[in-house]
């Protein structure tokens, strides 16, 4: 092997250092700005939407009972959209609080087709709103009945308008996907639109949706088939999609999100308690020193 | 005064000549020269999966690899898949070179002896708490290992040289009779090698069983996760005090020179102190005035850590500089480059490092310096501390500077405190000159005295 002159190491090292440390310095730079970024964005809070007919306080109850296992009481806040879009607020997200719970109500909380399109939209101005005061870049939904028609009809057509924000878990409590049909081969305009903008839906999404059942059809309003119809608007649309029934008391419809049961699984799915503290131990001991 | 250095010099010399005149030591050096050309290659390939090919890695991080390179994440499991197996298994190899050499040194079957340990030393490390699960028949949603991976990487070295040992002992204590090589087996002499073994190959299975389930009884993680778990347990948190931080860091680069590796998990970049330094640092948009400017990692992780634990960059260019042996140069240049991101397993295992009485001192020495020399340097307000997470694989002489975004006293310390470590390394490193050359000169005489008997 012929040696290589001196001069021409001395060169290969010099150029060999400056390829190296002037992207570095550029990184640092960046990697400053986005920590900026993420840091401001801790915030992962907790959406919920309460179905047709109920005010920004129908989940007081509900939270009430996730929080009496937590450690830290967690922050609430209510968002009541009025029907000409403007927002009024009760309560607030508490400085530190990561995980707070954001409730959003609509003034117009009527059933039916065109009204559950139109909370759509409010929901996207309440979210918007709601971006741009807090933050946050990601966060998980709840829905209780319409509501979960209302947070599917709004991640399918308003929610990429938000472009830094990722949803990452939907639970939906009894939705009627397909409205108050029984019918398993029938689908009303509700269930036909879904499906339709369906591929609006982010991929990333885990979805669970909860049917509760006194008897063997419904829960007393919510017939078990359209609960079950959402299958055909999520499945093979986001990353997971899963389906629980839960059966026994305190399973009709309006009781549900009361439920024992149910509370476990939001706190198991929803908030994952416990998995979270897990995955930040698994990434320390990523990092250590070798 | 230069005189008593030099004393104390030779008498590290005689001491280290003298080492290598025990039959255990040779096994030991050999077993893991042996296993170096496995652990310099693999490290190439560790070198590019751990800079390119991980999110976090440091030229990935500044090239954005990621976003440009086709089949990124095929590229990705490929590599994976050599860290997994390779390196994933190198303390079941160091098991088997040692009680390889030691069977060798005692005239015993040596290849026999070699597969004998490898299979105690998996043993040893049996996964109990799995194979219940199993039995049970429970639900399980990923298979459980038979073994305890963990503990047959680097992290098993310590464990695999005294099963090494221990086996390569009782093979020639309990054969019943001494091994002859031969170019072309025989039949006979295989079945005279079968004779031989079977008393140690009882002995060892049994033993090997009962300690490992007695462990099991103990530890479910094994014998490994004892000493580990000890270890961390003790030195949980160094806390800000510059007298237990650096004494946490000399503890642990002692266990690394006898291969326990990183035994003290400081979760760097994650520590409590870390996250509150980089919260009020991003709040008021610099690295002065933190919460916690005295901290293992600001100390340790920043400036005493370059080329890997125990400052072994500074050896590097110590030996590139100094050195005369061939051997040390030539691993020297071997090692530069991962050297260069923090990898220090070649020359660690090529020299070695492990168990070398003579350069255990700089290797825990330097980063010592390095602590007081950043820790002055904080103190005194001429740079603040580092706060920026940055990759594993950031060239150590950039992490004061890119840690601190930017400030140039930061890396000025760097470079002083490189030229440190090398000033320390250089003594020792012609110490080694000198060591080095007289074993070989000793063993080329003890070569001449064996040929000379038999003729």
């Amino acid at each position: 092997m012929k040696r290589i002159k001196p001069w021409l190491r001395s060169l290969m090292i010099v150029i060999a250092t400056l390829v190296v440390v002037i992207p570095s310095v550029f990184w640092m730079r960046s990697n400053v700005a986005s920590l900026k970024e993420t840091h401001k964005s801790a915030l992962d809070p907790i959406i919920m939407v309460p179905g047709s007919s109920a005010s920004q306080n129908r989940f007081d109850s509900l939270i009430t009972a996730l929080k009496s296992t937590q450690r830290t009481t967690p922050s609430v806040l209510k968002v009541y959209v009025h029907s000409d879009g403007q927002l009024s607020y009760t309560g607030s997200i508490r400085q530190g609080d990561n995980h707070p719970y954001i409730v959003i109500a609509f003034q117009n909380n009527k059933d039916g087709y065109s009204n559950v399109n139109l909370q759509a939209k409010w929901l996207s101005t309440a979210f918007a709103a709601l971006v741009e005061s807090y933050h946050f870049n990601h966060f998980a939904a709840m829905g209780h009945s319409n509501g979960g028609l209302i947070w599917t009809l709004f991640l399918e057509r308003y929610f990429r308008d938000n472009k830094d924000v990722n949803i990452d878990r939907l639970m939906t409590l009894a939705t009627p996907y397909n409205m108050e049909s029984t019918s398993t081969t029938y689908e009303s305009p509700m269930l036909k639109e879904l499906i339709k903008y369906r591929s609006g839906l982010p991929k990333s999404l885990t979805v669970y949706s909860v049917a509760g059942t006194e008897n063997y059809s419904d829960d007393g309003i919510v017939p078990y088939n359209s609960v079950n119809q959402g299958k055909y608007i999520f499945q093979n649309q986001v990353k997971h999609f899963t389906q629980i029934t839960v059966t026994g008391v305190n399973t009709q419809h309006s009781d549900l999100p009361q439920n024992k049961q149910i509370v476990s699984l939001l706190r198991q799915y929803l908030l994952q308690d416990g998995t979270k503290a897990d995955a930040g131990k698994e990434q320390s001991s990523d990092s250590t020193s070798k | 005064m230069k005189h008593g250095i030099q004393k104390i010099g030779g008498r590290l010399v005689h001491f280290d000549r003298w080492l290598q005149t025990r039959t255990l030591f040779r096994a030991l050096r050999a077993a893991l020269g042996i296993a170096y050309p496995i652990i310099l290659i693999v490290s190439y390939f560790d070198l590019i999966y751990a800079t390119c090919l991980t999110q976090n890695g440091f030229l990935n991080q500044i090239y954005r690899i990621s976003e440009w390179l086709p089949l990124w994440t095929t590229w990705q499991n490929l590599f994976n898949l050599v860290q997994i197996t390779v390196n994933g298994l190198i303390a079941v190899v160091i098991a088997f070179t040692t009680a390889n050499f030691m069977a060798r040194e005692h005239r015993r079957d040596d290849l026999l002896a070699g597969i004998l340990s490898a299979f105690a030393f998996l043993i040893l490390n049996f996964n109990f708490a799995g194979v219940k699960s199993d039995a049970q028949g429970s639900v399980r949603s990923s298979p459980v290992s038979y073994f305890v991976y963990s503990n047959l990487g680097a992290q098993g070295i310590f464990l695999a040289i005294a099963c090494g040992f221990t086996v390569g002992y009782i093979v020639s204590r309990f054969s019943r009779g001494s091994h002859t090589h031969m170019e072309t087996e025989t039949a006979s002499h295989l079945l005279r090698r079968t004779h031989n073994i079977i008393r140690p190959f009882v002995i060892v299975i049994i033993l090997a069983t009962g300690i490992s389930y007695g462990i099991s009884l103990v530890s479910p993680q094994g014998l490994t996760a004892v000493i580990y778990n000890w270890v961390a347990q003790l030195f949980s948190n160094p806390g800000h005090q510059l007298l237990n931080i650096l004494g946490t860091s000399a503890l642990n680069n002692l266990l690394w020179t006898v291969g326990i590796i990183g035994p003290i998990a400081i979760s760097g970049n994650s520590s409590i102190e870390s996250i509150q330094n980089l919260e009020a640092a991003l709040r008021k948009g610099s690295t002065w005035n933190l919460p916690n400017p005295i901290s293992f990692h600001t100390l340790s992780d920043a400036y005493a850590n370059f080329g890997g634990a125990g400052m072994t960059l500074g050896l590097i260019i110590a030996i590139l500089l100094v050195s005369t042996n061939h051997n040390f140069r030539s691993i020297g240049k071997q090692s530069l480059l991962p050297g260069i991101f923090n990898l220090n397993e070649p020359i660690l295992f090529g020299l070695p490092i492990l168990f070398n009485p003579i350069l255990l001192i700089p290797f825990i020495l330097s980063p010592l310096a390095g602590i007081c020399l950043a820790w002055v340097g904080i103190k005194l307000q001429l740079m603040p501390p580092v706060a920026y997470p940055l990759p594993k694989t950031t060239p150590g002489i950039l992490i004061g500077f890119m840690g601190t975004d930017g400030n140039w006293v930061a890396f000025l310390f760097s470079l002083l405190d490189l030229i440190i470590s090398v000033l320390i390394y250089i003594p020792f490193v012609k110490l080694c000159n000198r060591a080095e050359t007289d074993i070989d000169i000793y063993e080329g005489v003890q070569n001449m005295v064996e040929r000379q008997r038999k003729e």
